[in-house]
């Protein structure tokens, strides 16, 4: 690691310079706010592209949604997300992120579907083998899934496509309503729809079809099995306060689909060292283009004047000016608190007003001091994979349910991961970390939660009790990160993971709210980059990347005028107290 | 029909839950007021409510306003109180004028815009206090208020269906309101507003000049309209105060050269598309685009219409002959080719004028004041449809 602390301290020399601002002059080209995952792709490819980037972090850790930390005791692990369902591939080429250091601890993780007896559906790349594990379920089940896997893979190939891309602008529809605008938005629609020659005119219509319709239907439609069916549906609910019939879940199944991970689709990786091992990669990668990290620096307001956007100020006082601000936070913590109400006109502001932005999703992480029996598996014999408790569709809707009402459950839906099968970096003392994601939980309890955390947990013990025997007498600390709690530890507005839902009527050029896309604040100079953005959550950096394009498209206006200089405000003392504070990455490692 | 037990069972259900009855006019609550005035009993509707549209004669009615002194019925406007710590800020996002440099007892009409610069409604803004607030318009914008005020720490009531409104205009006003008792508050009729108790009735007044004739609205609680009604005939009945109607009071507009929604132009969200409403510069606002000030719904559309130049802008004109009818298109001779340059949107006869007047507008490029531009009028004559020709001249055009 000697490379990156002389890199660190040539950066760290670099920056002795007053990173606060002299009149008429920004000491950096663009400020990125919050270092999580799309933060810090936004961030390297702008220093990449030669921009002098300095990226400020909220919390003491870079990362966000996506850390490595202390879960119980000297255990570590994934705290909030747990897995990479594909971070893009031209993404971490372009970076260079395995040169930064990122490593895959397991990179084809096998799905399995639980099941009371133990005859597991186990999925894989392989829609054959997977067909193999349905077979003692129902032979034409097994018979037809290839030919399912093969069409859902197709179609997510379409959404990869546009995931790539920056949507459209629809200003006729939702800016200004003129007629020709409102062909531009028609040409824009089209456009989208030009990927579709890949497609057979069967297969088009079952596209469309699949774009509005619920993941219930399209499984009722495909199989009989209970159990394929909960977990296929599982991938289509999964972070959204949907029940398996809702409207756009069939569309949420394709954009798990979309992942790749080392050439294999769908895709899912566990990454060394955690999930925060994916943002070390990332912040190396932005230390070394001469970019800055600097942790414990929440931004208090966006500073506009004249109408552009001239830097930030921080919670401390502190201003930082630059041309360009690229937020990483949620889009309506960025428009409504950071930059502020009087900044939007109406329309845009009650769009963003109504994004939804309450997460049902928990993340409860356990250290177990010895590995559970799973039943269907002999001991020692467990594979390295994701498991899903999801038996059949009724049992999702149930779970669903409480959620809409302010409760939760006593049967939960789960996704279960043992990161420490693979990565021993995890454990000093072979204990292993069970991390868990916890679907439908809402973020207002009913009762509250201070005084039903016991039950929540204890319930998603009972029903992991079924399949794993003996669970609760392995378990020796952990922790349960409630939406409120994912809130309050990770900056996330309302423990939502997707930085506002991913319903039908905020995606693409629709998302973070109609009238706001591309990536445009609706101040000159300022950027979103978050996963409120096209195509929304997961670690897949998309949003980063594309936000990067655009910015790098636009032409920088010069801050000629700044008038209100740091030091005016501050004097010298207090710039050299915020020097001292400065951390460039080390924090995240 | 009805039996009298059903007809009695369904006057006593509450308003609100009374089935609704789509062809169902309401009264205003100066109704029983108005119909005593209405000698003419000739009625039109507004907003849903009936208000006279004649009381005697138009040439009557134009005498007093012009010369003595009358009062209307406003009670269809939209009225609403806005108060609170950000009621300035608010209004400043969502009006086109500057409103945080207005004082205390300052009034002004306003545009109120969408994000694309087209009009919504005009909107007469009175500050009553340090933080509030009295808004009028002739049309109801209570949801679109409710949006614009997400993110701001304001009350917003509305007035509309509870409180009645009376216009009162003319020169000999100030002598109606002396020896009405509302003597201090004269200055009213030349600028000004204020909320004042008038022997026991709240009454909030409000300047309200149109064109040359003074004058002023006066707001109260629907319940006590009828006793402020009858305090200013009272005052007003050796002054020549007559009650007139709705037709008076749109001769006095289209002469004093105010647009009104509905008529002259169409309120952008009624527009089915948006490029058929009017822009707050095309209907001659462009003397209150502030560039320095922040951010308001339509600030960057403005801007730049203001730097391209408008394609449409309002204008007055005067007909040779008898005013054609509303929408009626006036062309221009260019070459061998007859062109369309303009639109008459609303017009009048003006008795007590030697010309018709109309309001409208043209096509910038093409027309100036001053030029005579022809019409083509179409009307019945002794069971006829004739087609004849006529002339009218651009009075003014505006900005």
């Amino acid at each position: 690691m000697s490379f990156l602390k002389n890199i660190l301290a040539r950066v760290g020399l670099d920056t002795r310079a007053p990173h606060g601002s002299e009149a008429g002059h920004a000491s950096f080209d663009v400020i990125v706010i919050g270092a999580g995952h799309n933060g810090l792709v936004c961030a390297s490819y702008l220093a990449k592209a030669g921009r002098r980037v300095l990226v400020v972090e909220a919390s003491e850790q870079a990362g966000g949604a996506c850390q490595t930390g202390v879960i119980g005791g000297d255990t570590r692990g994934s705290r909030c997300a747990h897995l990479l369902r594909g971070l893009d591939p031209e993404v971490i080429k372009n970076l260079g992120l395995h040169r930064y250091g990122l490593k895959y601890a397991a990179r084809t993780m096998p799905t399995v579907a639980l099941d009371y007896d133990g005859a597991h559906i186990i999925f894989s790349h392989n829609p054959w083998q997977v067909a193999e594990s349905i077979k003692p379920h129902s032979a034409s089940d097994a018979e037809r899934y290839p030919e399912f896997h093969k069409r859902i893979l197709q179609f997510a190939e379409i959404i990869n496509h546009w995931n790539g891309q920056t949507p459209g602008r629809l200003r006729g529809l939702f800016e200004t309503g003129a007629f020709e605008d409102l062909s531009a938005d028609a040409k824009a629609l089209q456009q989208m729809g030009a990927r579709f020659d890949v497609l057979t005119a069967e297969d088009k219509a079952e596209f469309l079809r699949l774009f509005v319709s619920s993941v219930g239907d399209l499984l009722d439609r495909s199989f009989d099995t209970q159990l394929l069916k909960g977990a296929l549906a599982f991938d289509g609910v999964l972070g959204r306060a949907a029940g398996p019939f809702s409207p756009g879940t069939a569309l949420g199944l394709l954009q798990q689909w979309t992942g790749e991970v080392a050439g294999t689709k769908p895709g899912i990786a566990l990454p060394e060292g955690g999930m925060g091992a994916v943002i070390d990669a990332l912040t190396r990668s932005v230390v070394a283009r001469r970019g800055q990290v600097r942790c414990s620096a929440r931004v208090a307001q966006i500073l506009v004047e004249n109408g552009r956007t001239v830097g930030v100020e921080l919670a401390s006082g502190e201003r930082i000016f630059a041309p360009q601000v690229v937020s990483g936070t949620d889009p309506k913590t960025t428009l409504m608190d950071l930059l502020g109400r009087e900044h939007m006109e109406t329309r845009l502001a009650t769009a963003v007003d109504g994004i939804t932005q309450e997460g049902v999703t928990a993340k409860l992480n356990l250290v177990l001091d010895r590995m559970p029996k799973i039943r269907g598996f002999d001991p020692g014999q467990v594979p390295s994979a994701r498991f899903i408790v999801a038996p059949s569709l009724d049992y999702i809707e149930q779970a669903f349910h409480p959620s809409k009402y302010g409760g939760f459950s006593p049967d939960p839906i789960m996704e279960v991961v043992f990161p420490t099968l693979n990565d021993a970096s995890l454990s000093d003392h072979n204990e292993h970390v069970m991390s868990i994601i916890v679907q439908y939980t809402p973020f207002h309890l009913k009762e509250g939660w201070d005084n039903h955390r016991e039950d929540f947990i204890q319930s998603c013990v009972d029903v992991l009790g079924n399949y794993m025997s003996g669970l609760g007498d392995h378990i020796i600390g952990g922790e349960l990160l409630a939406p409120v709690d994912l809130e309050q530890q990770f900056n996330l507005r309302g423990g939502h993971w997707h930085h506002g839902e991913p319903d039908l009527a905020h995606q693409a050029m629709m998302r973070p709210a109609p009238g706001i896309s591309q990536y445009l604040g609706p101040v000159k100079g300022l950027y979103l980059c978050s996963a409120g953005c096209h195509p929304g959550g997961g670690i897949l950096g998309l949003a980063g990347k594309n936000a990067a394009e655009r910015m790098l498209k636009d032409r920088v206006e010069p801050l000629r005028t700044v008038r209100s200089a740091h030091k005016a405000h501050h004097g010298d003392d207090e710039v050299e107290a915020a020097e001292a504070d400065v951390s460039y990455g080390e924090a995240a490692q | 029909m009805m039996d009298k037990a059903s007809a009695k069972a369904l006057e006593e259900l509450p308003v609100s839950t009374r089935p609704a009855d789509p062809l169902r006019v309401l009264p205003t609550p100066l109704h029983m007021k108005t119909s005593i005035a209405c000698q003419a009993n000739d009625w039109t509707s507004w907003a849903g409510y009936t208000v006279p549209n004649l009381c005697t004669s138009l040439e009557r009615e134009m005498s007093a306003l012009t010369r003595h002194a009358a009062m209307a019925d406003l009670s269809p406007m939209g009225k609403y109180a806005v108060s609170g710590d950000d009621a300035a800020r608010f209004l400043d996002h969502l009006l086109v004028a500057n409103i945080a440099d207005l004082n205390t007892g300052d009034v002004i009409l306003t545009p109120m815009c969408q994000s694309n610069g087209r009009v919504i409604n005009l909107v007469s803004v009175a500050r009553l206090g340090a933080t509030s607030w009295w808004l009028t318009c002739d049309g109801r914008h209570m949801n679109w208020l409710y949006q614009a005020a997400v993110g701001f720490d304001v009350t917003l009531v509305d007035y509309s269906d509870v409180h009645a409104g009376i216009m009162l205009a003319g020169p000999e006003v100030s002598r109606v309101l002396t020896a009405a008792d509302l003597g201090d508050c004269t200055d009213i009729v030349l600028r000004g507003a204020r909320r004042i108790s008038w022997d026991g009735i709240d009454i909030t007044l409000v300047h309200r000049g149109v064109g040359q004739v003074p004058g002023l609205s006066i707001w109260c609680a629907g319940s006590e309209a009828a006793i402020v009604w009858n305090r200013l005939m009272d005052g007003g009945a050796d002054c020549g105060l007559e009650a007139v109607g709705r037709m008076a009071c749109e001769t006095l507009r289209i002469e004093s050269g105010e647009p009104a929604p509905g008529r002259d132009f169409i309120p952008d969200p009624e527009a089915l598309r948006s490029d058929r409403s009017r822009t707050a510069i095309e209907l001659g606002f462009d003397h209150l685009i502030d560039e320095g000030k922040g951010v308001f719904n339509g600030r960057a559309a403005l801007l730049e219409e203001r730097a391209n130049g408008s394609v449409l802008r309002l204008a007055m004109f005067s007909f040779q002959g008898a005013a054609p009818q509303a929408g009626t298109q006036l062309h221009k001779k260019q070459g061998r080719k007859d062109i369309i340059v303009g639109v008459a949107t609303s017009t009048t006869s003006a008795p007590h004028r030697a010309s018709a007047r109309g309001l409208g507008f043209v096509v910038t490029d093409h027309v100036r004041p001053g030029d005579v531009l022809d019409v083509t009028i179409e009307e019945t004559r002794e069971l006829l449809q004739v087609t004849r020709k006529e002339s009218c001249m651009v009075v003014e055009i505006s900005g």
